[in-house]
């Protein structure tokens, strides 16, 4: 491929094409052009803009307008009023926009809506001032409070067109997402690849099974389905007649390869999962029923810095990024998953990964969900780690009793605290701090 | 507490056995109260789980496009009419 105008709103930008899909009809990338050019007119003056818009286009349109007028977007990890005021007290200046009511009074907040047709000019692709902080993404934090990803643009529509080539998605290519486009995966799969390719979105955020048949029915093939595994076992349980599923795309949890299986079979399709972090964006992906092998996006070079560790760079990112988690590098584009890398701990002396103790914990019969953590996260040699868990029919002793059998005696949580279920955010992830704020609370009753 | 409906009963029994809430008894459950945030604390995936066996024991398909579709979670009453009037089995 050239080299694109990545620098421009949208580098891939041919007339005629659409650019979303809205209750089965296409909108215009001309019409979509003439919206943003309009929005950022009125967009009122910011430091930075929170973008909570929850329909996909009017989160499009007000990230691009935000982009036209060189003003920094912040893309919260979730919606909770707390933490969007905690960042908002971080950028002092910053607006909330959103396409509904205002949902904390105390922040400054302007409406986003699709302006009147009568209004609109013709607006040609702007070109951007490419600043290093574009985009801001934050991650949930480990230690609790969110943490910024800065992001350019050009390097998104690079990542973007890399991302489009290894899936095949090009200018006929219709998308139907079920994650949140604040999310750094939803973000690039349903918002920036139509911008960088000239794909088209589904401008809705399909929830139930019936929403997902619905968004998939109301646009043309071939079709995208992004998604995650909680997603898709509803879907497959749904019972529903569904239309053709070009490819699916899972990504924010670990796929059940007999889950993937049964996927392909049952939407005659290929289910690919994605690889990468906030930090990084997606750098890899495989086809999950195909085994255990990740490949790398093209341009994506990696470095084992030592058993724990690695770090990749790619023209898409801008220097080096360490990753999370434990690989094993194959050759110089496959690599195999280990586990997290932050998972390994040392009690007493002796060292364990805390992905291992996991899978121990979830395997014993009775337990449903379950997670152990160490209790405190600044603590770099904590004296125990604490269990947080859904279990029909087992009582504590008899928990302990199985575990022993099968870990070290040092590594049996102490406290274990039975929930009903276990705290997950929009993404159907668990989010650690929220295990931790849980363990806490628990022990603040008891005191 | 207020006493529950037959169906508030069985929709009631219903959510603890799809959602896991052991421990927990159809008496404990006010047919009034919210069932996500504050009430009994339930999430979107659990949204997601609580359609799905909706669907399969009654036959009704739940969707962001049916009108109001928060009030249908509103809670275990309103869930109950829902379910009432768009029944087929």
């Amino acid at each position: 491929m050239g080299d694109p105008r990545v620098n421009a709103l949208m580098p891939a930008h041919r007339r005629g094409g659409p650019i979303a899909w809205r209750e089965g009809r296409t909108i215009s990338r001309e019409t979509f052009l003439s919206q943003v050019a309009l929005i950022a007119e009125r967009l009122p003056p910011a430091t930075h803009l929170i973008n909570l818009c929850e329909d996909r286009y009017r989160f499009m349109l007000s990230l691009c307008a935000a982009l036209v007028r060189d003003i920094p977007t912040l893309l919260p990890p979730n919606r909770l009023d707390a933490t969007v005021r905690g960042i908002a007290e971080r950028y002092p200046g910053c607006v909330t926009l959103s396409d509904g009511e205002a949902t904390d009074p105390s922040l400054p907040h302007h409406n986003i809506h699709e302006p009147d047709p009568a209004d609109l000019k013709p607006a040609r692709v702007p070109d951007l001032s490419d600043r290093a902080d574009a985009i801001i993404a934050f991650t949930s934090g480990s230690t609790g409070t969110p943490q910024p990803h800065a992001k350019r643009w050009s390097d998104q529509m690079r990542c973007s067109l890399r991302a489009a080539e290894r899936f095949g998605i090009g200018p006929e290519t219709n998308i139907v997402a079920t994650v949140p486009p604040q999310h750094m995966y939803g973000l690039e799969l349903s918002v920036f690849i139509p911008l960088a390719t000239g794909a088209s979105a589904h401008a809705g955020r399909p929830f139930f099974p019936e929403d997902v048949r619905r968004a998939l029915a109301e646009t043309r093939r071939p079709r995208i389905l992004v998604t995650t595994p909680v997603h898709l076992r509803a879907c497959l349980k749904a019972g529903l007649k569904w239309p053709e599923i070009d490819r699916v795309i899972s990504a924010t949890a670990p796929l059940d390869t007999d889950l993937a299986r049964s996927v392909e079979s049952t939407f005659s399709t290929q289910v690919n999962e994605i690889y990468g972090c906030t930090e990084a964006g997606s750098i890899a992906s495989r086809r999950t029923v195909a085994g255990p092998i990740w490949q790398w996006y093209d341009g994506v070079r990696a470095t084992q810095l030592d058993a724990e560790r690695t770090q990749v760079e790619a023209d898409f990112l801008p220097g080096s990024i360490p990753l999370n988690d434990r690989l094993e590098l194959i050759d110089e584009t496959h690599f195999r998953l280990l586990g997290r890398g932050s998972d390994m701990v040392n009690i007493g002396g002796k060292r364990a990964s805390l992905a291992d103790l996991n899978r121990t914990l979830n395997a014993i019969p009775g337990v449903r969900e379950g997670v152990i953590l160490v209790p405190d996260d600044r603590d770099p040699s904590p004296s125990r780690l604490a269990a947080i868990l859904v279990a029909h029919g087992l009582d504590r002793a008899e928990l302990i009793a199985r575990l022993r059998e099968q870990i070290d005696p040092v590594f049996i949580p102490r406290p274990i605290l039975f929930v009903d279920a276990l705290p997950r955010n929009e993404v159907g992830k668990t989010p650690h701090q929220w295990l931790l704020a849980l363990l806490k609370s628990e022990e603040g009753r008891k005191t | 507490m207020e006493t529950l409906a037959p169906l508030e009963q069985e929709v009631a029994q219903l959510i603890i056995e799809t959602l896991h809430l052991d421990g927990m008894q159809v008496s404990e459950i006010s047919p009034t109260a919210p069932l996500f945030g504050d009430g009994l604390g339930l999430d979107s995936i659990d949204a997601l789980e609580l359609s799905l066996a909706v669907t399969q024991t009654y036959g009704v398909t739940i969707s962001s496009q049916d009108p109001n579709v928060r009030s249908i979670f509103a809670s275990l009453r309103d869930l109950c009419a829902h379910i009432a009037a768009n029944r087929t089995h």
